[in-house]
């Protein structure tokens, strides 16, 4: 059976507000403002950014772990959050969700086996058998011996857990999945393996990802497209190579810069951002980048930045995008031991 | 009199060429239920004067053991059961509880992980580095004040007088780490053991604390000991670089040479398995099949073996020496089958 | 402490879990979890034994008069009359300690174990369905546990009983409602702790419904707890029906209780000590049994556990 449309997901102006009881009084904390993006099938959309952008808000949303204050969030068409009963159901087997930490994600007392069949459970799919069959072939499919079925979380290494909760959201064949930082908690060698498990099965299973990661080295590796998010904003978006190699906005480009690399020792001249990130209970006016970007001018601290194309399917939210440039950024980004 | 101007020198007798820190055959064991496990077997290094030393391990390397031993902050279960740590000459293993805690905090200073376990939520930032201080000195409280903002203008935080009032959890994790090296930083130490410092931080911030210490260091003269998971991170820091295996030694180089010449297949895997910015992404990334060996499972042999694509029936036997790959090779690895020979390894730069 | 924990990380990755042992000081005095649970075990398992087997132990009726053989001490005072006839002694009407404190100590516990029953179907019923649903729910149970916590309950079980001719099945009632607060404010406290758990959003993303969630990933974290409190519980009721009977509100005689007979014992404590004192150190040897069971079995499910 063929979708009509090849879009799986579309995010359209999703914002996200708490009202968080602060030192001082009751303050908003925008988590997400103005948030739009559209997934196409087989697609593996990388969403990166540091801590305070909002991207496992975003992913809490998709899943349906809390409702977008503003926005509409369509999958395969359908908004989201409008679901209920039996139709939220169908989407939970549509749409599944593998967590960051591979422990707390698995509950203690429920062995491996029974992990990968409460989703076939909870959805009564076959037989007691059938499912057992299941379970079994899911285990295979990601490459867990078939006798770590009867053990327990605690009894398992960080991989191995991380194989389990990946073979958990796969149980329903979900057609989109999200994967909240599924590696950080794994050691490199062990993060290697989990990371060729996911490519394998993306082209086994023509899945479609999201994958959300602070990582870019990672996600370089997996991803064909990478949004990258800011104070709860998307500042760039584009086919990966692309973006990586050219940025059109400085965030991004002061992100790869920050990266170290042990193949080529740039890390020893790392141009180095200045300042913290904003806390998002106050956002900078205008472009929420302005306070640290080294090509501010004053449009940038009274007007928001729209996301405007720069190439073909790339778009950069900043005044300035063309001169994005690494030559163009290093003298103002010297490296320094203090900031304003 | 308390200086506020920061070198450490070392101390007039001893000489510059000697390491500040010699460590040799240091191993440190838990009691368990199941039995005796070696967290640390049998480590050998030293620590130049100025210089840093990375340490690169993974989980289960004993990397963040081998800091605390060095510390002395090992306690039961777990107990420092053979070798020798020579700091500024002493062997820190006959010192007394008294003595050792003269020379912690002062001296030799430390920076761990996570700044919000490791400061006290209960006082404020200068409260807890004046405690340091006149721990360790005598002097009036207006003094200490003082050493304490100098070391925070050092580290680059602005309005250190106003920081002083504020409580750990009022800053961002990067500001705390700042606090956190000031605070190593308060008497001068010769040598501070950073315990992978920039591992709960944001890329950008990383980047920020990884320069700071790298230009702190070059100022001051003190030397590192850099420990991280993140071979990148390492890389940018580091002056050599010392690699953990399951407690053991197993190659330790200079930087770059170790990245581009490694001699110990655990090395050249890692390095194969972790994906840079340059990585191709149309080939998998290399795999170390398998995983740790369970404590149970360790029998003779290199403890590599069971993982090791080159592994030969010598490698079963015993467990190969941790030592270099020739008379003048500043190159040691634990393998009786290197991936390179001391020619190799010494034509690339070294430092 | 943290090398205990840089090695328990480490010792993740190596397989199954390998524990540090207690230390050596704990052992030393054999404090930890499970010395105190079995000594409080043992204890209490005698103390329940022996009542329960009151009439295999004891000849006497504990409500038969026997006028003439009053106010006799304990055996071992020999030179007031004291005798291995009534080794306990008697109390004002001539009836045997020994017998009234076993077929006593039997009332008591069973008021309180029945009691308790009540007070934990009720308490951890409304502790779940209050965290798991929240809103509407969880305020005004929530409000009604706060009321009760706030008001002098012994006052108020005083008014009722005085009000309403008491009977077994209204101080079970009572003593039921005595206690079913505490279960729930912990049980609920420890469902909205699970809730934030991932494993338990990783079932909710997986499509499993709010009484799934509850019933099969919650409530066996709420067991150990529920234990624990139970354990604690148990003595609060002993006392707790001690106490009304003490003062003439509990058990009616000739129904022997233990706060009855201390009630008795009030007219007596000058020239017969132990008429007050012997019943009031039953209730004191049930209750440590308890509550040493309960603190080892704290520490053995601690950290797993959320203490009330």
């Amino acid at each position: 059976m063929m979708a009509a449309s090849p879009r799986v997901l579309d995010l359209q102006g999703i914002g996200k507000t708490y009202r968080v009881r602060g030192q001082a009084s009751a303050s908003h904390l925008r988590a997400l403002d103005d948030v739009s993006l559209a997934v196409d099938r087989q697609q593996i959309v990388g969403v990166v950014g540091e801590s305070g952008c909002g991207k496992s808000t975003l992913a809490r949303i998709i899943i349906r772990l809390e409702t977008p204050t503003e926005g509409t969030a369509l999958f395969e068409g359908t908004e989201i959050h409008a679901l209920r009963g039996a139709e939220l159901l169908a989407y939970r087997r549509r749409v599944q969700l593998v967590f960051q930490d591979p422990y707390s994600a698995l509950a203690p007392r429920m062995s491996v086996e029974d992990a990968i069949e409460e989703p076939l459970k909870i959805h009564k799919i076959g037989t007691a058998q059938d499912r057992r069959l299941q379970v079994t072939k899911l285990l295979d499919l990601v490459g867990l011996a078939r006798e770590l079925g009867r053990r327990y979380p605690h009894q398992l290494s960080g991989g191995q857990r991380q194989r389990v909760n990946i073979a958990r959201a796969l149980a329903l064949n979900p057609r989109l999945l999200l994967l909240d930082e599924p590696v950080s908690a794994l050691d490199v060698s062990i993060q290697a393996q989990v990371l060729n498990l996911l490519r394998d099965l993306q082209q086994e299973l023509g899945l479609t990802y999201v994958f959300i990661s602070h990582d870019l080295r990672v996600v370089n590796y997996l991803c064909t497209i990478v949004a990258v998010m800011y104070l709860g904003r998307i500042v760039e978006y584009g086919p990966l190579q692309v973006v990586f190699q050219q940025p059109r906005h400085p965030y991004t480009l002061a992100l790869l810069q920050s990266i170290p690399d042990h193949t080529t020792h740039s890390g020893r001249h790392t141009v180095v951002l200045r300042g913290e990130v904003p806390s998002p209970v106050a956002v900078p006016s205008g472009c929420a980048f302005h306070p640290r970007c080294p090509l501010a001018r004053e449009i940038c601290r009274v007007e928001r930045p729209a996301l405007r194309s720069t190439g073909p399917g790339h778009v950069a939210a900043c005044h300035f995008a063309e001169e994005v440039s690494a030559t163009a950024l290093i003298p103002h980004m010297a490296a320094s031991t203090s900031w304003p | 009199m308390v200086t506020t101007t920061a070198a450490a020198k070392p101390s007039q007798d001893s000489s510059l060429l000697e390491p500040v820190l010699s460590v040799r055959h240091l191993t440190t064991e838990f009691e368990t239920r199941a039995g005796l496990f070696t967290a640390v077997k049998d480590i050998s290094f030293d620590v130049a004067r100025g210089e840093c030393l990375g340490i690169v391990g993974e989980s289960g390397s004993g990397k963040s053991v081998a800091a605390l031993s060095i510390m002395g902050l090992v306690d039961y279960p777990g107990k420092v059961t053979a070798g020798q740590i020579l700091f500024d000459g002493t062997d820190i293993r006959t010192l007394n509880g008294r003595e050792l805690r003269k020379l912690r905090g002062s001296q030799l200073s430390i920076i761990f992980q996570d700044p919000q376990t490791s400061l006290n939520p209960l006082f404020t930032i200068g409260r807890q580095m004046i405690d340091v201080v006149r721990a360790h000195r005598r002097c009036s409280l207006p003094e200490a004040r003082d050493l304490a903002i100098a070391k925070l203008n050092l580290v680059g935080m602005s309005a250190p007088e106003t920081r002083l009032r504020a409580y750990p959890w009022e800053l961002s994790g990067g500001l705390r780490q700042r606090v956190a090296i000031a605070m190593a930083l308060l008497l001068d130490p010769l040598l501070i053991i950073a315990d992978e410092p920039t591992t709960a931080l944001d890329v950008s911030i990383q980047a920020q604390i990884v320069s700071l210490l790298r230009t702190l260091k070059v100022e001051l003269g003190f030397s590192l000991i850099f420990i991280s998971h993140d071979l990148g991170v390492i890389s940018s820091i580091a002056d050599r670089v010392l690699v953990m295996y399951a407690g053991r030694a197993v190659e330790q180089h200079a930087v770059p040479s170790i990245f581009t010449v490694p001699g110990h297949p655990y090395t050249s895997a890692l390095l194969a398995s972790a994906p840079t910015l340059q990585s191709d992404r149309t080939l998998p990334l290399r795999v170390i099949e398998g995983g740790l060996p369970q404590m149970q499972d360790r029998l003779s042999g290199c403890v590599f073996a069971p993982r090791c694509g080159y592994v030969q029936e010598r490698c079963l036997r015993a467990e190969p020496p941790f030592v270099p790959l020739s008379n003048t090779s500043n190159h040691e690895v634990a393998c009786y089958y290197p991936l390179v020979d001391a020619h190799a390894s010494d034509g690339k730069g070294e430092r | 402490m943290m090398v205990a924990d840089v090695v328990a990380d480490n010792a993740l990755d190596l397989g199954p879990q390998v524990a540090i042992r207690p230390s050596k000081l704990r052992s030393f005095l054999r404090l930890n979890g499970s010395g105190t649970l079995v000594a409080g075990l043992v204890l209490f398992v005698l103390i329940l034994g022996t009542s329960f087997a009151a009439p295999l132990l004891t000849p006497y009726d504990p409500s038969r008069n026997n006028i003439t053989a009053r106010l006799r001490p304990p055996f071992w005072d020999t030179a007031n009359k004291g005798s291995t006839k009534f080794v306990l002694g008697t109390d004002g009407l001539g009836r045997d300690m020994l017998a009234r404190m076993l077929y006593g100590l039997r009332v008591s516990l069973l008021l309180a174990g029945l009691g308790l029953v009540v007070s934990l179907v009720l308490g951890v019923t409304v502790g779940l369905v209050s965290g798991l649903f929240g809103g509407w729910f969880d305020l005004i149970l929530m409000r009604i546990v706060d009321l009760q916590l706030a008001f002098p309950y012994i006052v108020l079980a005083m008014a009722i009983v005085t009000a309403i001719h008491t009977s077994i099945p209204i101080l079970i009632v009572l003593l039921g409602l005595a206690g079913w607060v505490y279960f729930a404010r912990v049980v609920r406290g420890i469902v909205l702790q699970e809730m934030q758990k991932d494993y338990v959003k990783a079932a909710q993303v997986l499509g499993a419904s709010r009484w799934r969630i509850g019933l099969k990933y919650v409530f066996p974290n709420v067991l150990p707890s529920i234990a624990v409190i139970a354990t604690l519980q148990l003595p609060a009721l002993v006392i707790f029906e001690a106490t009304l009977s003490f003062l003439g509100l509990g058990i009616q005689p000739p129904t022997p209780s233990l706060g009855g007979m201390m009630l008795d014992g009030t007219q007596y404590i000058a020239n017969a000590w132990w008429v007050i004192t012997l019943p009031g150190f039953a209730v004191l040897l049930t209750t440590l049994s308890l509550n040493l069971m309960s603190d080892g079995l704290r520490q053995l499910l601690d950290p797993r556990l959320q203490t009330v």
